[in-house]
């Protein structure tokens, strides 16, 4: 068209000069020709002229509307075309706008590397990938393969050369990329290589993804199934075939995954239940869970115990049920257990043994005791009797002196006597066996004091009882022995009081009761406060005043057996008071 | 209520202790005579003897702590013996322990007393088991 456009206008001009050319020669010529009056020669000369440019005119007209119309007609198509490019225009940017808007969404950086030039075009979301805004990276190679990490460039370069070299479909490669903030994060690319008209490769185009999260994800699920495989679980369908198997498993059980895989569990393991499987299996699905003891045996015979956690783990509609088996190996435990138990057994085996060792030692004991006072009774016995009977009937035989080796001898006898039986007392105390019961203490002092009723009344004592604490639980025999004994004492160490006086009085505290025994007689000294209470220690002669001194030392004996203690305080000459402290 | 005449037995080893109880008894001018058995083998010949007629005592005096056979061991004898069950059987000893007098009662003593070391309360308890025995007690038929 471009070649004709010119073309047409000049040959129709050249038609017209020359057919307007030759009509005017021959139309002249012809004209002189036929007529011959020079006024008809001229204004026939004129109506040839007016004829000569009417057809011109018409030729003209008929010329110009054809071209016109079509020209309109071209026009007319060409403001169509327009119209429909225009459409096409819109549909391409309402399409750039998607695909912008999605691979904005899908952080799809775009590159366009043009291998000729080394120049590369790197989309915004490409730079902001790695932090940076548009204006920072420039369009240079250098720009992304230096920050390709140095330990992924070796391969990824070698990868883009063959591939140039040599294009495969579904190019695709993951490495370490450099951030802006100098981390690293993974990025897939994807490319696809377009050839110039002469074959040879022109550009590589792709995207770059980044990948660091769905890396990260896979690091994670790559450590959970480490870990799943140590870990100390088995996994069986809703069936008992055993689905995972894993190293622990192995290890533990001794079957290989191939030999357990699909074998029913308790089969392979020879399981030990606690209950019946169908009670185990009813509790699975009521709860979710189950938890007992199982016995399995390993492959090479030998058995242990395991803490056994099930839970039960399926669809909403009951497929693909799992039963998850954490197993906690506790043979040893039990077994430490057992051994504990044999121990427990034996040791109270031994104790028994010893117990009964001892209660015939106490028993040895006892009859030693009893028949050494027996037998150190009889010669006494003896010595009192025949002493007794020289008084008697040969007194008038002796002299002054002979009486007073007499009465003497006498009188040494009645201290062994008094001696043996204080010791035996003394040692009765321990054998006798204590029975704690409620002592009512009013009732207990009274009767207490009543046996000394007639020395008190005797002597004038003065005797005043005060005690708040209603009961005590305690030995009764033995609070009254104690009480027994310290009244004595004070009787005793009042003798040569002129006006004697004992009171009686009590204390109560949270835990026990206190109670005391105060006289206002000859007291002693607080240096010697702790040896009164040893078996046998007096503080004074025996002419001033009589006893063992075991009297303190039984109270001593009494009270600690009943769990309590006793202790004294006194200013010689002003009297004492002793005091005991018996648990409630 | 007349005295019985017949004999005490009394059964002691120790014998400064039987010479004693024999002057006890005397002092308080004890009119039963006094048979003695030296120990428990002793004491127990004494069924045979009754057995062939010779006269019962009427009160057995029994120490326990005797050679061979035990004075415990005499009791229980003497006390399940069909015929001779009958005669009293005092105990007369320096124990007094809680075993002892258990033991005494269940075998069936008919009374336990603690001997006295001093030798005046003896004469009083020998005069007192003297009246009770021999005078107020009235003897098994």
């Amino acid at each position: 068209m471009t070649d004709h456009v010119p073309s047409i206008p000049l040959r129709t001009a050249l038609i017209y000069a020359v057919a307007a050319g030759l009509w005017i020669l021959f139309s002249d010529k012809l004209l002189a020709a036929l007529v011959h009056d020079p006024e008809s020669i001229s204004w026939l000369q004129t109506i040839k002229g007016w004829g000569f440019v009417s057809v011109t005119a018409l030729l003209l007209y008929a010329g110009l509307r054809r071209q016109i119309g079509k020209l309109e007609q071209a026009r007319v198509i060409g403001k169509q075309q327009l119209a429909v490019l225009d459409q096409a225009e819109k549909v391409l940017r309402e399409t750039e706008e998607q695909m912008r808007l999605a691979v904005s969404a899908a952080r799809i950086g775009l590159w366009d590397w043009d291998l000729k030039t080394n120049q590369v075009y790197y989309s915004p979301e490409w730079k902001r990938q790695i932090g940076y805004e548009d204006r920072e990276i420039s369009n240079e190679f250098s720009e992304w393969q230096s920050r390709v990490h140095p330990d992924d460039l070796g391969r990824v370069l070698s990868t883009a050369q063959a591939f140039i070299a040599d294009p495969w479909p579904n190019y695709q490669l993951e490495f370490r990329f450099r951030h802006k903030d100098g981390s690293y994060r993974w990025v897939l690319a994807q490319a696809t290589l377009m050839k110039d008209e002469q074959g040879r490769p022109a550009r590589m185009l792709g995207t770059h993804i980044d990948i660091t999260e769905r890396k990260q994800m896979e690091e994670d699920l790559r450590q959970q199934a480490r870990l799943l495989d140590l870990a100390h679980v088995l996994v069986t369908g809703a069936d008992s075939r055993i689905i995972i198997w894993n190293t622990w498993a192995e290890q533990f059980y001794g079957w290989s995954k191939e030999e357990a895989l699909g074998k029913v569990s308790h089969d392979l393991l020879k399981t030990v239940f606690p209950e019946p499987l169908e009670t185990i299996e009813a509790k699975l699905r009521a709860t979710g869970t189950w938890e007992g003891e199982l016995r399995h045996t390993r492959r090479d015979g030998s058995q242990v115990i395991v803490a056994s956690h099930w839970q039960l783990d399926g669809g909403p509609n009951g497929e693909s049920e799992v039963i998850l088996e954490v197993n906690n190996d506790i043979t040893a435990l039990r077994q430490a257990e057992a051994e504990i138990r044999q121990l427990n057994a034996e040791l109270e085996q031994r104790v028994m043994e010893r117990t009964a060792q001892l209660e015939a030692k106490n028993r040895e004991l006892e009859t030693f005791t009893y028949t050494v006072s027996h037998d150190l009774k009889a010669p006494l016995r003896g010595i009192d009797g025949y002493s007794r009977l020289l008084l008697e009937d040969y007194l008038d035989r002796l002299d002054d002196e002979g009486r007073t080796f007499l009465y003497n001898v006498r009188s040494a006898a009645e201290q062994m006597n008094r001696l043996i039986d204080d010791l035996l007392a003394y040692s009765r105390l321990e054998r006798r066996a204590l029975h704690t019961s409620e002592v009512g203490l009013d009732l207990l002092i009274g009767s207490v004091a009543a046996e000394c009723a007639d020395k008190i009344q005797e002597r004038g004592i003065t005797l005043t009882v005060e005690v708040p604490c209603a009961n005590v639980s305690a030995d009764p025999d033995g609070l009254a022995l104690v009480l027994r004994n310290l009244l004595d004492n004070a009787l005793k160490f009042t003798r040569h009081v002129p006006h004697p006086a004992i009171t009686i009085g009590g204390r109560e505290t949270e835990t026990s009761c206190i109670l005391w025994v105060a006289d206002n007689g000859i007291g002693f000294e607080m240096q010697y406060h702790d040896r009164i209470f040893e078996i046998f220690e007096r503080l004074h002669r025996t002419e001033d005043y009589e006893g063992t001194g075991i009297g303190l030392a039984i109270v001593r004996k009494a009270v600690e057996r009943m769990g309590g203690r006793v202790w004294a305080e006194s200013v010689p000459g002003q009297g004492a008071t002793f005091y005991l402290e018996i648990p409630k | 209520m007349s005295a019985n005449k017949a004999a005490f037995l009394l059964v002691e080893d120790n014998p400064m202790d039987v010479d004693l109880t024999k002057r006890a008894f005397a002092r308080r001018r004890l009119v039963n005579p006094i048979e003695v058995a030296r120990d428990g083998e002793e004491a127990l010949t004494w069924i045979a003897r009754w057995d062939s007629g010779e006269p019962r005592p009427v009160v057995i005096l029994l120490d326990l702590k005797l050679p061979k056979v035990s004075g415990l061991e005499v009791l229980q004898q003497l006390k399940s013996h069909p015929t001779y069950r009958t005669i009293p059987v005092v105990v007369l000893t320096t124990s007094a322990d809680d075993y002892d007098v258990k033991t005494a009662y269940q075998l069936g003593a008919n009374s336990y007393i603690v001997k006295p070391v001093d030798f005046e309360k003896f004469m009083e308890v020998a005069t007192q088991i003297e009246i009770y025995w021999s005078a107020l007690n009235e003897p098994p038929r």
